[in-house]
């Protein structure tokens, strides 16, 4: 499933990332790997960016590249 | 000595900058921020050079931040770096640390945000710490002022010890992934534990901040607040300012007199240079307060969650949810709006925000909506109210046209952000950016307004005769006034007063208001009926609002194509919609009361938003 399927308060791990090279590089500066442990914060109303925890910090990101983001649910 | 600053976005380095030498620096709880290098002298010793660069996550060359920054220390290399970590979020931050090892640059490790940590019982094992990056490490608090003096201590004791960063355990070309685990593993080693109660309290306050249905009422308060403090407390001040003012260039004038100075030579120094002057420091106490309260809204960390909260809205008219912030600011003073566009990193929505922003009705166009109100509309405020949903309704249409025909090169494109921890600003950070702006304005803004108000003096107290005083219609102002007249035609105000107030209004919407005054007794008879007033007003409307907006739209732009384009684009379309409204009035004003009409604008935009807003839920539970 996608990081952009799963619901608020759920954690999950990233199994793989398929998105451009460029954005994967920005990913992956940012701390996203594969068997990088993330949760869900909360979703903006009428489906807005996403707040995720990673790495002991908070990001917001929009459904267009969370959708890119293969997730397995923890 | 040169000492660079170098870290993650948000990291505390321009704090610790600021604490570290005596100049005024911004610093903002936004990424990207500091956007070229900014250098200063040690506080303590002169003899050492500080350098803040902008904040970045790697050395990948990927960002316009990061290129800089290799570019930076490739050319100028300094002595010594200071790897600024923010000790709350160490695992990201050590990212950056772990490529630094391949500069060849002495370096030291400074733990910012140390002050968190003990707070929250957190220890970290520094001698370890400083075995895995074979580097001094200093835990300070850039905020407070802690360790601050003892960290450059450490580098002028250790200057010749210092050495480049090493890592034995990771080599050059590792991947991210091995990267990573091994800051994994340095961070599981170093610190006692990783709950934090300051995080959970960030999380409790973020909940209502950011709740799905309390955000957007609980942001609206904060602004009316704002607005009020600005507008209301600022225009007292101002208000003030202006009287006093008022007063001098009245004693300047009585002394004149009794020492026989020239009539001209009176008119210049009390109506024009004083009067000037006066616009200008009137304006002051509202900009002032404005961006101190913005300061503490976005150091707050407060600006990346409205940023969040409207993104969506925003991203379906190619703009971005950080334009919030220009929006907003722009409904006080456009030339201050466009300046806070630059937290916008993608530069079509940047673009995009910059030719939208002077839409918004101003401070300076509401006054004259006020005058308007009361002079020409028998003191309606619908209609005058009208004008904020117009604005909002072009802003909507222009903004989705622009999106849709890719004027500005928009696409769908990313928007990741960082949800700082919030924080309480600190006082020295939010004084700094308020004498930065107050010389900014004074400067920038003021010299232009001030210029200009003798220009205008001058084409209104000269003609071909020489000096006529105020006999306008001998004035330079009536012949160009004349000429330009039959443009205006269409939109049902072909008279040269109201041709000579857009004029005025180009170079300031302030003087529009004053020329129209002095140029007429009653303006209603300037317009051929009440649909063409309202097409006058909805030109001031959406026309830019002064020549100090479009100087400093040209500097955002940096672009002379795109800010042709941009005039052209203003201009046209403040046009296009005056004559729709003045045919408005030809066609169905009889019938039509423009009380009413004004009504059906507001709720036709009213409509338009709940069906965007309808559209957007049903799309969201669609997924």
């Amino acid at each position: 499933m996608t990081l952009s399927s799963v619901k608020s308060g759920q954690s999950c791990k990233i199994i793989k990332i398929n998105s451009s090279k460029e954005l994967l590089k920005k990913f992956n500066r940012l701390g996203f790997v594969e068997g990088t442990k993330v949760k869900v914060i909360r979703k903006a109303l009428f489906n807005g960016p996403i707040e995720i925890l990673i790495r002991s910090y908070y990001l917001a990101l929009r459904v267009i590249d969370a959708d890119q983001i293969i997730v397995e649910i923890q | 000595m040169k000492i660079a600053l170098l870290g993650n976005p948000n990291c505390g380095k321009t704090t610790l900058f600021n604490n570290l030498t005596n100049t005024y620096q911004k610093t903002g709880n936004w990424t990207g921020v500091t956007v070229e290098a900014k250098s200063a002298k040690y506080k303590h010793d002169s003899s050492i050079e500080i350098i803040d660069l902008p904040g970045i996550y790697s050395f990948e060359a990927n960002s316009l931040d990061e290129k800089a920054v290799i570019k930076y220390l490739k050319e100028t290399p300094p002595d010594v770096i200071i790897n600024v970590l923010d000790g709350t979020n160490l695992e990201r931050n050590l990212y950056l640390t772990c490529q630094l090892s391949f500069l060849n640059i002495p370096t030291i490790i400074a733990v910012n945000m140390y002050d968190q940590l003990e707070k929250n019982n957190i220890k970290l094992n520094i001698d370890r710490f400083e075995e895995y990056f074979n580097a001094k490490i200093v835990p300070i608090s850039a905020q407070k002022g802690t360790n601050v003096g003892k960290l450059i201590n450490t580098v002028i004791d250790n200057k010749q010890a210092l050495k480049p960063l090493k890592t034995a355990q990771i080599s050059k070309n590792a991947s991210v992934k091995e990267k990573y685990s091994f800051i994994e593993k340095v961070v599981n080693n170093i610190i006692s534990k990783t709950s934090t109660k300051t995080l959970q309290l960030t999380q409790k306050i973020d909940n209502v901040i950011m709740h799905k249905v309390f955000s957007i009422p609980i942001f609206f308060c904060v602004l009316t607040i704002v607005y009020y403090l600005s507008i209301k407390l600022g225009g007292l001040i101002g208000e003030s300012i202006l009287n006093a003012f008022n007063n001098l260039s009245y004693y300047t004038k009585i002394q004149f007199y009794k020492i026989n100075v020239s009539i001209v030579a009176i008119d210049l120094i009390c109506n024009a240079i004083i009067g000037g002057l006066g616009a200008i420091f009137s304006l002051l106490p509202q900009v002032l307060i404005l961006f101190a309260l913005l300061c503490v809204i976005e150091q707050s960390g407060y600006a990346a969650r409205v940023a969040f909260i409207f993104d969506r809205l925003f991203s379906s008219i190619g703009l971005n949810g950080k334009s919030i912030v220009p929006m907003m600011v722009s409904c006080g003073c456009t030339v201050s709006g466009l300046t806070a566009t630059r937290t916008i990193e993608k530069d079509s929505e940047r673009f995009a925000t910059i030719f939208l922003a002077p839409i918004m009705p101003c401070g300076a166009k509401m006054a004259v909506f006020g005058y308007f109100s009361y002079a020409v509309f028998n003191g309606n405020a619908i209609i005058a109210s009208s004008m904020y949903f117009l604005s909002v309704f072009c802003v909507a249409i222009f903004g989705k046209i622009l999106y849709k025909l890719k004027l500005l090169g928009q696409n769908e494109g990313t928007f990741i952000l960082e949800i700082p921890n919030l924080k309480v600003p600190s006082i020295k950070d939010v004084f700094y950016v308020l004498i930065e702006k107050t010389k900014d304005f004074l400067v920038k803004v003021g010299f232009i307004v001030f210029v200009l108000s003798i220009l205008l003096w001058i084409l209104k107290s000269f003609g071909v005769s020489g000096y006529v005083g105020d006999n306008v219609e001998k004035s330079f102002l009536y012949v160009i006034g004349n000429f330009i007249k039959p443009i205006f035609y269409p939109l049902g105000f072909g008279s040269w007063q109201a041709s000579v107030g857009i004029l005025c209004g180009i170079f300031a919407k302030e003087g529009i208001v004053e020329t129209l005054h002095v140029l007429t007794n009653s303006p209603a008879t300037l317009f051929n009926n009440q649909f063409s007033a309202y097409a006058f007003m909805t030109f001031i409307l959406l026309s830019p609002p002064c020549l100090a907006s479009l100087i400093t739209a040209k500097r955002e732009l940096n672009n002379n194509k795109l800010f042709y384009f941009l005039i052209l684009f203003e201009f046209i379309s403040a046009y296009l919609v005056s004559l729709i409204v003045n045919i408005i009035g030809i066609l169905i004003g009889k019938s039509l009361n423009l009380i009413l009409f004004s009504i059906i604008v507001i709720i036709i935009t009213v409509i338009i938003i709940r069906c965007k807003t309808h559209k957007e839920q049903i799309n969201a539970n669609k997924q």
